[in-house]
Order: C-alpha cells, then structure tokens, then sequence
C-alpha cells in the first residue's frame, strides 16, 4: 500500500462530483440515524454525505479499508445549506506524511451550490501498513 | 445569555449505539465501510468487533451544542472533532463541554467532548459559535 501512496496521483488533482439533491427525505432519514434531535434545520453533520470524493480518493489509491482509520474532522460553515440544494463537491489531497508505520492524509473538500462555496470540510485518515495492535485513535 | 470562560455545559448523555443505528447511519450517509458493519471484517482489521462510525460520535456532539446553543439564537461557524478511541456497539456516550474562550468579536470557542462508560474520552471538538445578530 506504501507503493500505491507514493505513486499517487498529483496531490493537486481535484475530484469532482454532482451529488444528488437535497431532499427532506434524507435529512429526516439522517436526523433519526443520528439521534439528532435538539438541531431544528440541516444537521451539522449532514454534509458528511457529501464524502464521495473522499471515498473516490481512498479507491483510486488503493487504500485497503482494513487499515483506514478516521481521525479528524473539520467543517467550516459558510452559508446554510437547504432543502433542495444540489450540491457539488470537489475533493483534493492537501497533505500526506508517512510516519513510522503509518501515512496520515488530510483532504479538502469544498461543498458547492452553483459556483458559491457553502462548507469547507477537512478529513484527516489514518493509514496503518499493517494490522499493528492500535494505540488509542479513531473511528 | 451570558457566557464566561471555563463556563461548564450541562452534559447530555445519548441513547446506546446499537448495530441498528450503525446499519441505519450507513444507509442515510452513504458510509457502507464495512468497518462499520461486518463482524470479520472487523475483527481482521485488528478490532474485537464491529466499529462505530466516528461522524456518529461528531452528529452527537453537533446536537449537544445545538441543545446548548439553540439555532435561533447561535450559530455554529466552524466544528472540529477528533476521534480519540474507537467506539463499540453497546457504548454509552455523555456529551460535556464548557466554554474555552470568548473572543474579541463576542464568539465562542466551545471545547466539547464524548465520555464513554469506561471513563475514556473518545472523541474531543472544539467549535466556533456567534450569536445571531438580535
């Protein structure tokens, strides 16, 4: 899996994706999945389905999800999102370190509607390369 | 309301997390990592069971300060969470935080945390909110 990281396509690439359109339906289905049930509009968190092109990256660079492990996540509200919104997404790598057994990959996502940035999302993984026992982190 | 530095929040605990919900998260966002979802799997990535999506934990925590700082009132700008241990089906989280800073433009700076039941931290947020202009 190192080979495959480092052999990565430019860090600058950009993936992006039309997502499907917001719909009360899947906020509903989201708020009940989540327990949410102090938020009165879009859940905070709802733009996590928004991580396709996350998962497009980890694909494209072979990341064997028995090793992947979520351990930051970071999201900037600029403007609310709304029922009804199709948003795109566009997703690059900004960095990825190797550290001893690990590689630590951070990606930004910008969540649009038309041309108008709506959230800035910042997922950290972390990679193991290889099943060592962990030493407290993450999802 | 007004807030003070090191102002503690009233903790909320959440409902037990259950395979259910993890079956029910992964069909409403998309996050079929089977991680999260299948029992070999996990065990073959090291862990004695299936996993509990870490955004699960993050979804609380986005209640919580939705319960503490009410939508008409607040608005969160900016929610950082890192996940520090895995988190098991069958877990019981408690939602805490107090108020780390108030800043010179009159936000705040929530630091906010999961607790599970074996007294472990497991996932730290720190969170951005403004007042709704009044």
């Amino acid at each position: 899996m190192r080979e495959n990281l480092t052999k990565s396509p430019s860090p600058q690439s950009v993936i992006e994706l039309k997502l499907p359109k917001i719909t009360a339906v899947a906020v509903e289905n989201f708020r009940q999945a989540t327990r949410t049930s102090h938020s009165e509009g879009i859940p905070k968190t709802f733009v996590t389905l928004y991580r396709r092109g996350e998962f497009d990256w980890l694909e494209r660079l072979h990341v064997d999800f028995h090793n992947l492990l979520h351990t930051d996540q970071e999201y900037v509200y600029l403007q609310p999102l709304k029922v009804g919104d199709e948003p795109t997404v566009r997703t690059h790598i900004v960095d990825m370190k190797e550290r001893k057994n690990l590689t630590i990959m951070t990606l930004h996502s910008d969540i649009l509607v038309g041309e108008t940035v709506k959230v800035v999302a910042m997922t950290t993984f972390m990679i193991r390369q290889s099943l060592a026992p962990l030493s407290g982190a993450a999802e | 309301m007004n807030w003070t530095e090191g102002q503690t929040l009233a903790p909320l605990p959440m409902p037990v997390i259950t395979r259910e919900q993890l079956a029910q998260y992964a069909d409403a966002s998309g996050d079929h990592n089977r991680i999260h979802l299948d029992e070999d799997f996990a065990k073959q990535a090291g862990f004695p069971s299936v996993i509990v999506h870490g955004m699960i934990s993050m979804a609380f925590l986005a209640d919580y300060l939705s319960s503490r700082f009410p939508e008409m009132e607040y608005q969160i700008k900016r929610f950082k969470t890192r996940f520090r241990k895995v988190t098991f089906p069958g877990d019981l989280l408690v939602c805490e935080g107090k108020v780390k800073k108030i800043n010179d433009d009159g936000s705040l700076v929530i630091a906010a945390w999961t607790q599970n039941q074996r007294g472990e931290t497991s996932a730290e947020a720190e969170a951005e909110i403004r007042a709704n202009p009044s």
